[in-house]
């Protein structure tokens, strides 16, 4: 039976560690699945002297998005967590279900008897972390059929309301949010 | 209480917010790359950003107003005229989503010559959208 857990040194760092079953704890390699790892936990403190973590909302866009900004100054791209609701997800203020940043930007073009329809379907939102700020985009503009006459829309676009981490540490992700 | 920063554009219609610190270079940078202006605002919780708007002198939020229209019938037979009064002037009118047109008046008239249900929307900025069904029966029915 293999050694799962290891409270000192492992490889060259001290912690505590726990190994998923069956998985050596002792083996230090990337490839060991750990389930706790304190080095983990330890480094994601929350940045800034005023920690910088909040939330906010975006308009709902009435074509392309809406851009908020979230400034961090920490001079390196951190590592950092967003989640956000609909109006719809909230209750007394408080979300009661969150989504992970996404989105979708579709155009479906179709021809029906030589006249051309573009139907677009805009959703979700996008996060670009720099080292100085942390962009927000709001791409929920809804389902349009704009080249209809008259334009009409099928799903109204909506507000989006987000909430925000931004860790000490930098980014270890390639800039996705955890 | 905390503050929240309320970035809104030229009609006062708010475009994002953010309990985040706001420092003097991110209020610039929204004003000269999107022409939003900036509000302190002090809240215990988010602004439903879409029912509210910003006063004329730039200081405060302001709710956004609601339609109380009377409707004549909203069940009604073929060929019934249906009157709706109490809208005010610039306040756009959809059917089904489509756009009808925009009040110059207080009074909209609507004959009913096609059974079925239809979504009548009212909307107008600053303005809560109102929604009402009506139903126009079949002969018989």
């Amino acid at each position: 039976m293999a050694n799962r857990v290891l409270l000192g040194k492992r490889g060259s760092d001290y912690g505590l560690f726990v190994s998923k079953p069956g998985e050596d704890v002792e083996d230090a390699t990337d490839a060991t699945n750990l389930s706790f790892d304190s080095r983990a936990a330890g480094s994601l403190f929350v940045a800034g002297a005023t920690p910088l973590k909040g939330e906010g909302s975006l308009a709902a866009p009435t074509s392309g998005y809406i851009q908020g900004t979230i400034s961090h100054s920490l001079g390196y791209i951190p590592a950092y967590a967003v989640r956000w609701c609909y109006a719809s997800d909230l209750s007394n203020g408080v979300a009661q279900r969150m989504y992970n940043p996404s989105n979708i930007l579709m155009t479906n073009i179709s021809w029906i008897n030589w006249v051309q329809y573009d139907d677009t379907a805009n959703g979700g939102i996008d996060c670009v972390m720099t080292d100085e700020s942390l962009f927000l985009y709001n791409f929920e503009s809804g389902i349009e059929h704009s080249v209809l006459t008259p334009a009409y829309t099928d799903v109204a676009a909506q507000v989006i309301y987000y909430a925000y981490i931004i860790f000490q540490t930098p980014d270890f992700t390639g800039g996705f949010s955890l | 209480m905390a503050t929240l920063n309320i970035f809104y554009n030229s009609d006062k219609d708010i475009a994002w917010t953010s309990f985040a610190a706001c420092p003097a270079e991110l209020i610039a940078e929204q004003k000269s790359s999107n022409n939003l202006d900036h509000l302190s605002y002090e809240t215990d919780q988010l602004l439903d950003i879409d029912k509210y708007y910003i006063n004329n002198d730039g200081d405060d939020i302001v709710a956004y107003s609601t339609f109380s229209p009377t409707y004549s019938a909203t069940s009604v037979d073929l060929d019934t005229v249906i009157n709706i009064t109490g809208l005010s002037s610039g306040t756009e009118v959809f059917l089904d989503s489509v756009s009808a047109g925009t009040m110059s008046d207080s009074t909209l008239t609507i004959t009913a010559v096609q059974s079925g249900e239809f979504l009548i929307e009212l909307k107008k900025a600053h303005f809560v959208t109102h929604g009402t069904t009506i139903t126009v029966k079949r002969r018989g029915e």
